[in-house]
């Protein structure tokens, strides 16, 4: 067999010193994961949307998929983010795309019809001596229309314009020498439709129409949302209200209040709207867009350290904080508290408010959904001659169970000891029927019940997570354990081996011969600390199901070792990771890395000990350490102590 | 009617290229050639000597291209060099379209090379709707530390920090190509890109208060608007039948022939003129039930060379493979054009990371090419070399689609000729 040869570089350690990152002590500016867009759009919009399905896929690195250095940006997203954006712009105003028709009638294009005396002028509007113009339209729905028309005056005496819905008048109007939107609101059945502009006074006045746009259905008031009354207000949208809405927006959006120059900015593209003839309201909806499509609000904006150490603002920790335990947004309370400037005291009880919060259940998504593998369960092709029981409905149970211990963890009903050996697990009907538990709970629930298990790590929805479609990996789960648990990840198999050991009918027990072709050569360097902890979980197979034979019959042998200490089955194993302070330490280096969206390098080890040696003088209760994270000069200060 | 005929039903009603009529008025009496690149890639290796043809007859698992053998050409012993003699996953993917050493796997920044179909793009930006369509089907792989995950992910980058975004989903696909209204009012077009305007603007101004490596991504950002900017003109000038919207979370296999149907129609319609398609991360933990294949492809891929049944199924795998690749083909020779058919004028390479994927050799790896006659190709003659960097290949592709692409490549040695039979 030709074994190419390879250095194994130091098995088992941890991974060399980087050479540099790109910058130390900061993330590379992170933008908004899929995750994070869709909590943002939720609890700023109070939307049920999730716009981040249109989004190309996030990266992950270090274990996470909110790594600024691993989060790029392509034109994919900006269109995306573009298009989600006028989405939830309009949702507030109460416009909904999918039922609303919006259509514009430049009168120089055609698209008219007119009756007495007029023509094009000046290439852009249809002047009228005598009679009017007829535009049609489709109503889609039933329902309240906005009909707005662009046109201006002149002559001895003020013209007046007559508008007609159907031959009916509507309303008239006197219109300015000046190009001028008149807007109007009535109530459209479903169907075809006759608009007319007549003028009222010919002889001694003309009118001149740009354009004519008919939108609807629309119910301006009624289907305005909650998010309108909060960022706007206003019944009617004028500039001054229009300002005071970016104002309040954007200090939300970008996570601090805006400056002059802020608004300003955004304004303009209000005024260069509503001069081209368009609405307020509209003028209004692009500023709004411009500050959701605009960088600060995209991506975590910090200062540049520039070689400095500096202390973050308020503002700044806030949204790191937001960002950490929500993979959101700060909220009202959290920007007030920015505003004071962040104080150690407050930070912590910023922390224990926001996990208290249901937005803290991000938590079970993101960090406990990377890093327990609960999000790899969804993504499990199991084969189904092997394992037929482990169907799609199997696998979103057991991806529950786990949601539901890390949810324990994160709310502080258990603590890391706890999540790794709590002798009561989660089950649902399906699930207790898998587990072969008695099931007394009605049919959608939840219990927690003796599962006679213990921990994380003896859940159907790990143990399924960390083996191949047709059966068990002991690489796969000791590998998982140095890496998620001790991170002491050990390095990618060398070129190349066998990825399953060929087992043979009448070789012996499937361990015998995995180990035996394992023991050969360079293998055994890596493989007898990796297997020797995943065969701990022998007793389990593909589903999580516990057997007492492997699959050729050979009664189960769940001895294993690490660093010298023996277990018997996984259960010993547990109780012995809960013990050991490494644990502890790499939970809080996973958990910084998530919290700090980047990678952890020597030179933050100080900071981190400090942080683990918190953790467990608080008992190894996750608002300790998510405090001792939040509070620690990782976490609000960018730049590192040695460049200055 | 099922949904693939409705999506080549769309495909009848396209009339002219719509890149043919953005070129000078003097140009439009000959029918112009629009070259087009489309990088077809499968992840974990193919084994070389079952996808090299003897005298001019393809094996077995290439059985599906024989009816277009005139157009396809296998290409032997192109060296991917830069996958440092080979030896892992994270070596091989990153420098198969790059021919740039990737470093910093477990630790440090991420360091990859531009690939060249990236490359492609950049230089020929604005020229299409998009510069470039980069997808992939199948479960990004997640599981492993530090930096590996993007390593295994990403076949295009634009960067050497910067993994190109590649949709996964052909729901979306759909959406960006027929779902969005193109603002046919000049008016609100025109303030949609004050909109982006000021955007762009926004992040020019930001800039300076930023670390260097906060600016590289306002960089991704700017460009990423820039090109939807030029994206909402050429959406105006292309006019395509919308074809009705595939269902959405579809199985693995059929995911693969509806993105395939949709990317015909992103080149028909002149939606593109790159794009890049990875069948799986490498290690793709893939399986295929409905051709019996129940375990997982990167397993498999290691197991082939100790026992008989992975071979089966990995062959299986590699058969599969090739005949997804010669319905595109044939897809696209079935689109007529001024010059004759879309393949005509579309180089397909296909493209794999190993030729001995247990051991992880990627020294040689293997490539299939088609089409692209129109531009000058000549196909239908396999190549077969001693011992050449791959990059010259890739160097070609460059010239195939009018860029200059001499300094592409960390190994290569200079150019192979594509017009001209071995």
């Amino acid at each position: 067999m030709a074994w190419l040869a390879v250095g194994l570089g130091g098995c088992g350690a941890p991974p060399a010193p980087t050479e540099r990152v790109e910058q130390p002590g900061a993330p590379v500016l992170p933008r908004l994961n899929r995750a994070e867009y869709d909590a943002i759009a939720r609890d700023l919009f109070g939307t049920t949307k999730t716009p981040s399905a249109a989004f190309p896929l996030d990266e992950s690195a270090y274990g996470f998929d909110n790594n600024g250095a691993a989060l790029t940006t392509s034109s994919l997203h900006v269109e995306g983010w573009e298009a989600a954006a006028i989405d939830l712009v309009d949702e507030m105003f109460g416009a909904t795309p999918e039922q609303t028709t919006e259509v514009v009638v430049e009168v120089e294009e055609g698209g008219i019809s007119f009756f007495g005396f007029g023509g094009v002028i000046g290439g852009e509007l249809w002047r009228i001596e005598q009679g009017g113009i007829r535009v049609g339209f489709t109503a889609d729905g039933d329902g309240q229309y906005q009909l707005s028309v662009a046109a201006m005056g002149g002559g001895n005496v003020p013209a007046r314009m007559n508008v007609r819905l159907d031959d009916e008048l509507l309303d008239w109007f006197e219109v300015p020498e000046t190009l001028t939107v008149f807007e109007l609101q009535p109530v459209v059945p479903v169907g075809m439709h006759q608009l007319e502009l007549e003028l009222a006074n010919p002889g001694e006045a003309w009118v001149a129409i740009d354009r004519v746009a008919t939108r609807g259905p629309i119910d301006p008031e009624g289907s305005r949302t909650a998010a309108y009354d909060r960022f706007v207000g206003c019944a009617t949208v004028d500039r001054g209200c229009a300002e005071g809405a970016v104002r309040t927006f954007g200090r939300v959006a970008w996570r601090r209040p805006l400056t002059d120059a802020d608004v300003g900015w955004a304004m303009a593209l209000f005024d260069a709207a509503t001069e081209l003839g368009e609405p307020p309201e509209y003028g209004l909806r692009l500023a709004l867009q411009a500050v959701l499509l605009s960088p600060e609000f995209l991506f975590r904006v910090e200062r540049a350290a520039q070689g400095e150490y500096r202390a973050l603002d308020g503002y700044e920790v806030a949204a790191r904080l937001a960002a950490f335990l929500w993979s959101s947004t700060p909220d009202e309370p959290l920007l007030a508290a920015a505003e004071g400037g962040m104080t150690e005291p407050e930070v912590e009880a910023q922390v224990r408010r926001m996990l208290a919060d249901p937005r803290a259940r991000a938590l079970v998504d993101d960090l406990a959904g990377q890093w327990l593998s609960i999000r790899t369960i969804s993504t499990l092709t199991p084969d189904p001659l092997r394992y037929p029981e482990l169907d799609d409905p199997l696998l979103r149970s057991m991806a529950g169970e786990l949601g539901y211990l890390a949810q324990d963890y994160f709310t502080g009903r258990t603590d890391l000891e706890g999540l790794l050996t709590r002798e009561q697990g989660w089950v649902d009907q399906r699930l207790a029927e898998h587990y072969g538990v008695p099931w007394d709970g009605d049919d959608a629930g939840w219990v927690q019940t003796d599962t006679a298990r213990v921990g994380v790590l003896e859940t159907a929805g790990w143990l399924a997570s960390q083996s191949h479609p047709n059966t068990p990996s002991a690489v796969f789960r000791g590998k998982w354990v140095l890496d998620r648990l001790l991170c002491r990840p050990p390095p990618p198999p060398p070129a190349s081996v066998a990825a399953v050991v060929e087992i043979e009918p009448d070789g012996g027990s499937v361990r015998s011969q995995e180990e035996g072709r394992r023991a050969e050569e360079m293998c055994q360097t890596c493989h007898a600390q990796i297997d020797g902890l995943g065969f701990v979980f022998h007793g389990f197979d593909a589903a999580g199901a516990a057997r007492t034979e492997d699959e050729l019959g050979f009664p189960i042998d769940a001895h294993g070792a690490l660093d010298g200490v023996s277990f018997d089955g996984s259960e010993p194993l547990a109780r012995w990771l809960a013990a050991q302070p490494s644990v502890a330490a790499c939970v809080a280096r996973q958990t910084a890395s998530f919290a700090l969206s980047r990678s952890l390098t020597a030179e933050d080890q100080p900071e981190l000990d400090r942080i683990t040696s918190a953790f467990l003088e608080g008992g190894g209760e996750f608002d300790a350490l998510a405090a001792a994270i939040a509070t620690s000069s990782l976490f609000r200060y960018r730049g590192h102590p040695e460049a200055d | 009617m099922n949904r693939r005929a409705l999506l080549r039903g769309a495909g009848a009603a396209w009339l002219l290229p719509p890149l043919a009529s953005l070129a000078p008025r003097g140009a439009r009496a000959a029918p112009t050639v629009t070259p087009r690149l489309l990088v077809w890639f499968v992840p974990n290796g193919m084994i070389g000597e079952e996808v090299t043809p003897t005298a001019g007859v393809f094996p077995s698992v290439m059985s599906a291209l024989a009816p277009l053998r005139a157009r396809v050409s296998a290409w032997s012993g192109l060296e991917n060099r830069a996958s440092q003699g080979g030896g892992s996953h994270e070596r091989c993917l990153p420098s198969l379209l790059s021919d740039r050493e990737a470093t910093n796997f477990q630790a440090g920044p991420l360091s990859a090379g531009v690939t060249i179909d990236q490359l492609i793009a950049q230089r020929l930006a604005g020229t299409a709707p998009y510069s470039s369509l980069v997808l992939g089907t199948g479960e990004p792989f997640g599981n492993a530390s530090g930096n590996l995950p993007v390593y295994y992910n990403s076949l295009s980058w634009t960067a050497p920090v910067a993994p190109a975004p590649r949709l996964d989903d052909p729901k979306l696909l759909f959406d960006r190509l027929f779902g969005g209204s193109v603002d046919q009012n000049d008016a609100r077009r025109a303030l949609r890109k004050s909109v982006l305007d000021a955007v762009v603007e926004r992040s020019a101004a930001l800039r300076p208060a930023l670390d260097p490596a906060d600016q590289g991504k306002l960089d991704q950002f700017e460009t990423g608007v820039r090109e939807l900017e030029l994206r909402i003109d050429r959406l105006a000038a292309v006019s395509c039948d919308r074809p009705d919207a595939p269902a959405p979370n579809l199985p693995f296999m059929e995911r693969v022939d509806t993105t395939t149907d949709l990317l015909v129609l992103a080149l028909q319609c002149g939606y593109t003129r790159v794009a890049s398609y990875m069948l799986g991360p490498t290690t793709a933990l893939t399986t295929y039930p409905q051709i019996g294949v129940t375990k997982a492809h990167h397993t498999i891929s290691h197991d082939y060379l100790y026992r008989e049944q992975d071979r089966v199924w990995f062959l299986a795998i590699h058969q599969w493979h090739f005949e997804r690749w010669a319905a595109l083909l044939e897809r696209l020779a079935a689109v007529p054009t001024p010059t004759g058919d879309l393949l005509s004028e579309t180089l397909v390479a296909l493209v794999t990371e190993f030729s001995e994927a247990s051991h992880h050799v990627a020294v040689p790896v293997p490539m299939v090419l088609a089409g692209g006659e129109a531009a000058g190709v000549s196909q239908g003659h396999d190549r077969a070399f001693p011992s050449l960097p791959h990059s010259n290949l890739l160097r070609a592709f460059g010239g195939y689609m009018g860029v200059d692409t001499s300094a592409f490549g960390d190994n290569a040695t200079g150019t192979v000729d594509l017009g001209a039979p071995a």
